[in-house]
């Protein structure tokens, strides 16, 4: 599985529940649109970390890098 | 003549009054009311049981059957958004369970009192102290009491205040400050029924984030049947709010859905209680001949349920300079100062991992759920630490607090509080 279908299942199975459960695309907005919060981005951040063995660094934590799939896989991709 | 006198019977006095006691010294409390009576603060973190096992208290504990605390859990303002902590990730030195306690304090403080008179202690309740005396030389000469209508000065070679949130000593000598920033108010009660979820956490204590500054309710089980419950948040929220004590607490329960749901079919068993104006410290806790210890000394915030962990470490501490000072002869403020400057080390690492906690609530959530820091702040949790520089994680926690600030544009930064930090 790559690392945007990875990101993906992860999100929709484990961050939303019941009424937010929706279809992601990879341009979906995560973090303007509220479908992740900020507890939702402290488990997704720790996911990440030791899902891909990445460490995200205090200061990459903001919006251009989490808003979308696409972001987060360059994100990751460029570790 | 006493050897020591202990104005107070609360956790801090009767440890210090049984640690006194096990050591042969003539230890005497004076207690203003009589036990068993209510008191706050029903939770305990896990450094506590290592005094109670010292003073010989770990087995009337255990016989006395009150509820196991394993861990500890926190609820954001989200439907199942727990994130818990077990004690047993984190095993303490000559600590040999995986558990400290929930307690009814009306039971609690009345089983240790006792306890420090089974060892020796001589116990007078219904007695209220009116005054520490001094001598011309400034140092604690004993105490002057009134037991009926008469007044009586009785003479001690050491005093010791342990009158709790009353601070007598600290009102008296005016060194008592309230704190620059924290002006909390909490109201609570016990509750039937409350639902305690999920079965392995169930019996932890449940903290639920609320949506003011500052915000937060407790859940804390006192027996298999009844739970205390609690909101928390800045007196000028209450004082806002306008609302009866009762209606106040149900608007915050209706706040977060885990607390509203926890609280769905509760039933309330006894009165509400208000308490207010609990943060604050004394500029100086020991003296010549006189000490201060519990919160009669210092207390901040409830929000890690260290209060009678820093009460019964104050005792376990005055203990050993109190000893000391008898095995010199010296009773002097410089005999006596080393107690103060330890127990301050402990309860500004308290302080300054509260404000951190308060300044960016998020910063905790990611901190216990993170590899790198859990172990870490989880020993904080435990109630041990009494050298800054043994907690490196509060300065990664300060660290990251700049690097939110510092960007506009981090996940973080609206979440950032007005709280001083420095």
């Amino acid at each position: 599985m790559n690392i945007q279908a990875t990101l993906e299942r992860f999100i929709v199975d484990e961050l939303l529940v019941g009424a937010k459960k929706t279809e992601l695309t990879p341009e979906t907005s995560l973090i303007n649109s509220g479908i992740i919060d900020s507890l939702s981005l402290i488990r997704l951040i720790n996911f990440i970390e030791s899902q891909f063995g990445v460490t995200i660094e205090d200061h990459e934590v903001v919006v251009d890098n989490f808003d979308t799939l696409n972001s987060l896989a360059a994100l990751i991709a460029s570790k | 003549m006493n050897d020591v006198i202990i104005i107070g019977g609360g956790p801090a006095g009767s440890t210090l009054a049984s640690y006194l006691a096990k050591a042969g010294f003539k230890a005497t409390i004076f207690e203003a009311a009589n036990h068993p009576r209510p008191h706050v603060g029903e939770s305990m973190v896990m450094s506590s049981v290592r005094v109670f096992e010292e003073i010989g208290f770990l087995p009337v504990m255990e016989a006395e059957g009150f509820i196991r605390k394993y861990g500890a859990s926190w609820h954001p303002i989200m439907t199942n958004g727990e994130a818990a902590i077990w004690f047993n990730e984190f095993p303490q030195e000559r600590i040999n369970q995986d558990y400290t306690y929930h307690v009814d304090r009306s039971k609690l403080d009345l089983l240790m009192l006792k306890h420090a008179e089974s060892l020796g202690a001589k116990v007078y309740q219904g007695v209220t102290v009116k005054k520490v005396l001094f001598d011309e030389n400034n140092y604690a000469t004993g105490v002057r009491i009134r037991v009926a209508d008469q007044e009586m000065d009785v003479p001690a070679r050491i005093v010791v205040d342990a009158s709790g949130r009353h601070t007598l000593l600290g009102r008296q000598l005016k060194v008592k400050k309230n704190d620059p920033i924290f002006d909390q108010f909490a109201v609570h009660a016990w509750f039937e029924n409350v639902d305690k979820g999920n079965s392995d956490t169930a019996d932890f204590i449940h903290i639920y984030f609320l949506p003011v500054q500052r915000g937060w309710a407790w859940q804390i089980p006192i027996t298999e049947e009844i739970t205390s419950m609690g909101i928390v948040a800045e007196k000028e929220v209450f004082r806002e709010a306008k609302l009866e004590p009762a209606d106040y607490f149900n608007k915050f329960v209706n706040s977060n859905p885990d607390l509203a749901r926890a609280m769905a079919n509760a039933r309330r068993v006894n009165e509400f209680k208000l308490e207010g104006d609990y943060s604050y410290k004394m500029d100086t806790f020991a003296g010549n001949g006189f000490v201060m210890i519990g919160d009669a000394a210092r207390f901040v915030d409830p929000i890690f349920s260290s209060g009678v962990s820093v009460a019964l470490y104050s005792a376990k501490y005055s203990f050993e300079r109190i000893q000391y000072a008898f095995e010199t002869g010296d009773f002097s403020e410089a005999a006596l100062k080393p107690y103060e400057h330890k127990l301050r080390a402990g309860t500004e690492i308290w302080y300054e991992f509260i404000r951190l906690y308060y300044k960016l609530l998020p910063l905790f959530t990611y901190f216990i759920q993170s590899d790198k820091h859990r172990l870490e702040v989880l020993r904080l949790l435990q109630g041990e630490v009494f050298d800054r520089s043994e907690v490196p994680v509060l300065d990664a926690m300060r660290e990251f607090i700049r690097t939110v600030e510092s960007n506009e544009n981090h996940l973080f930064h609206k979440q950032l509080s007005d709280i001083p930090i420095d």
